[in-house]
């Protein structure tokens, strides 16, 4: 059997690869590869000093010492924000920031969380797995079933098992939304319609944007936050306002958060695949080869979403704060994605704050697909990766950790 | 053969009185290691060890607040326990009815309820389409079922939600005092279903305040007690006994099989 984690000298090996490894990598994002040779001296003066902040700070907020439960994924986090900030600042006063970026410290600290989270997390998904088949074979014929749902093999062999009652709960959100209207349907494409029109009056005509396919860049980014935001809203009450169900009926509960995202998904497709060709016939897009890979950069995105979903169902059963800090950090995020301006035009120091914004991987990778017509850059295919795994990861053991206390929340 | 098995099933829960003074209470912990423990406990089951025959069909007593209705819960997966293990077969179904009509929703059609509380218990499209038939048989509801069952009184809706809940083929059946809602015609089809369900040799584990009812389905009585299992045995005997500490001569532990 796996032991409980890594040893210690063992884990601190492997946060200090791959602490090294994400520093090179954040200025690589910084500076584009034709750049980044002028900036190597930087990269190797202040590499020591955030190896060695970030390995302090982990040590220091005591994420390898052994804890309970998940106890040591608010540990890393601290850890690794607060070892990155110290290992700046003490660059800056030894150093002095010419030629070394400070942004880079943000990339630098958001995918050294990214990766450290996650070779953890896929240890703990393992580990949860051996217990599991020591616990099934100890016993004759019968089977603890408390141990079967907690492994990600297991959540997801549930949830095919339980297909039709996914299918069922998405089928039913959307019949009941357009129930009783008169238009039904229709009012899932009117809406983008509407806002098509309104948008074009607006930036066009009142703004005076002049580049004429901008509503078309507009409405891409905004299809596709819209499909984040309502998930993210829907899934805070997936778990607590099913609190009947949940009180009275086992069943996977990974599959009510789920559900939302796929009943924001499908809403999703059915508007863009509407949209998508009329827009592109409207403001005569060429096709282009580089607008295959949609359907990945989607893939990406409902992951994302289904990662982040589970971790707001699961956190919003313990704090109720949850749901209306989320309106507040929605309408934050909406600006610091490239929904309404375009990344090209932000200030270039900038340009990396705003591309590691939660959600503008994917906005800028649709831009990059339909809009540029250019295949993906690296810089987005790392942070949409990244983003998409890290947040997944993060959900499923959030959630898988917390499952047999939902039930004594809600 | 057992189905289900318990060893030393315990259930703690925590009382938070209120979210904003528990995150004041965290809060504090950080600061005064000895104060972490200040969240009040309560076990609902205390070490309770039940093995359970197919085909057994058991009742379980007990007053309010006795533990019954978190065994179940137990039982079912619906909670999971504090310490001790339940196991249960491999491959068996238990189906739980501890509330009729489970995620009913009131906009929806008949139809369309069958098919998402069928699914809710974790039935596949093609089990749906095979029971569907019966369930609206059972109903007697045909001519209703496309209505939406807000529309339905509760006696329709009560019906709708018994006749799903005796077509899922369990092999386990957990019943929550759910015949104490109808009217006496109602109650008596439910006897009859769950009567047909041990001719076929399947395992209901039934919860009832009413001796009435206990008698006509169970062989098996457990009376729990503050959470602890006191009498495993006959029903006779159990009801006897639940009778005595009902009026306060708890007799010493006359137990069959503890």
């Amino acid at each position: 059997m796996l032991p409980r984690r890594p040893g210690r000298s063992m884990s601190i090996v492997l946060d200090g690869l791959l602490a090294a490894t994400v520093n090179l990598a954040a200025y690589w994002l910084r500076f584009r590869s034709d750049r980044v040779v002028a900036f190597f001296p930087g990269v190797w003066s202040t590499t020591p000093f955030l190896v060695a902040g970030q390995l302090a700070g982990l040590v220091i907020a005591g994420a390898y010492d052994p804890r309970p439960r998940l106890d040591w994924l608010f540990r890393v986090i601290v850890g690794i924000v607060a070892g990155t900030a110290v290992a700046a600042g003490v660059v800056g006063l030894t150093l002095g920031f010419d030629g070394v970026s400070r942004s880079a410290f943000v990339a630098d600290a958001i995918f050294m969380t990214i990766g450290a989270i996650g070779w953890r997390g896929v240890w703990v998904l393992r580990l949860r797995a051996q217990l599991r088949s020591a616990f099934r074979s100890s016993g004759d014929d019968l089977i603890d079933h408390a141990t079967e749902l907690t492994t990600l093999r297991g959540m997801g062999s549930s949830l095919y098992r339980y297909r039709e009652l996914l299918r069922n709960l998405v089928l039913k959100d959307l019949k009941l939304k357009y129930r009783g209207s008169v238009f039904g349907f229709m009012w899932s494409l009117a809406n983008p319609l509407l806002m098509v029109v309104v948008y074009t009056v607006a930036f066009r005509f009142i703004l005076q944007v002049r580049s004429a396919g901008f509503v078309f860049y507009l409405m891409l980014g905004m299809l596709s936050w819209t499909f984040f935001a309502n998930s993210a809203t829907m899934s805070t009450g997936a778990v607590i306002d099913n609190a009947g169900l949940l009180k009275s009926v086992r069943f996977p509960r990974a599959i009510l958060p789920i559900a939302t995202v796929l009943f924001n998904l499908a809403q999703y497709l059915l508007t863009v695949s509407v949209f998508l060709p009329a827009m592109m016939l409207w403001y005569s897009v060429p096709l282009a080869a580089p607008m295959l890979l949609f359907p990945v950069f989607l893939a990406l995105q409902v992951f994302f979403t289904i990662g982040v979903a589970l971790l707001l169902a699961t956190g919003t059963t313990f704090f109720r704060d949850i749901r209306h800090l989320l309106e507040v950090g929605l309408s934050v995020m909406f600006w610091l994605t490239p929904i309404v301006y375009e990344l090209r035009n932000v200030p270039e120091r900038l340009q990396l704050f705003i591309l590691l914004g939660p959600v503008s991987p994917f906005v800028v990778a649709y831009h990059q697909l339909f809009v540029y017509r250019e295949w993906p850059s690296g810089d987005v295919w790392l942070a949409a990766v990244s983003y998409a795994l890290g947040a997944f990861v993060v959900g499923a053991i959030v959630f898988l950790g917390f499952e047999d206390q939902l039930m004594e929340q809600v | 053969m057992a189905v289900i098995e318990a060893q030393g099933v315990s259930k703690r829960f925590l009382l938070r009185h209120n979210a904003a003074v528990e995150l004041k209470v965290r809060f504090l912990a950080l600061l005064h290691p000895a104060k972490r423990q200040s969240l009040e406990e309560f076990w609902a089951l205390k070490q309770v060890s039940l093995r359970i025959e197919r085909g057994d069909a058991i009742g379980l007593v007990g007053r309010n607040g006795s533990g019954k209705s978190t065994f179940l819960k137990v039982i079912a997966g619906i909670h999971r326990p504090t310490t001790g293990r339940l196991l249960v077969a491999d491959g068996a179904r238990i189906c739980s009815m501890i509330e009729l009509g489970v995620g009913f929703h009131p906009e929806l059609s008949g139809r369309e309820n069958v098919f998402l509380s069928a699914s809710i218990h974790g039935l596949s499209r093609v089990e749906i389409e095979r029971i569907y038939e019966r369930v609206v048989e059972y109903s007697g509801l045909q001519h209703f079922i496309d209505v939406p069952i807000k529309n339905y009184s509760s006696g329709m809706y009560m019906r709708l939600g018994f006749a799903i809940a005796a077509n899922l083929e369990p092999d386990v059946l957990l019943l929550d005092e759910i015949f104490a809602v109808g009217d006496a015609d109602f109650q008596q089809r439910c006897v009859e279903t769950v009567n047909s369900f041990i001719a076929q040799g399947k395992t209901i584990v039934f919860v009832s305040h009413s001796p009435s009812a206990i008698r006509s389905i169970c062989k098996r009585v457990c009376v729990l007690e503050h959470g602890e299992l006191i009498f495993d045995g006959d029903v006779e005997a159990g009801l006897g006994f639940y009778d005595d500490l009902l009026a306060g001569r708890a007799p010493a532990a006359v137990t069959d099989r503890l």
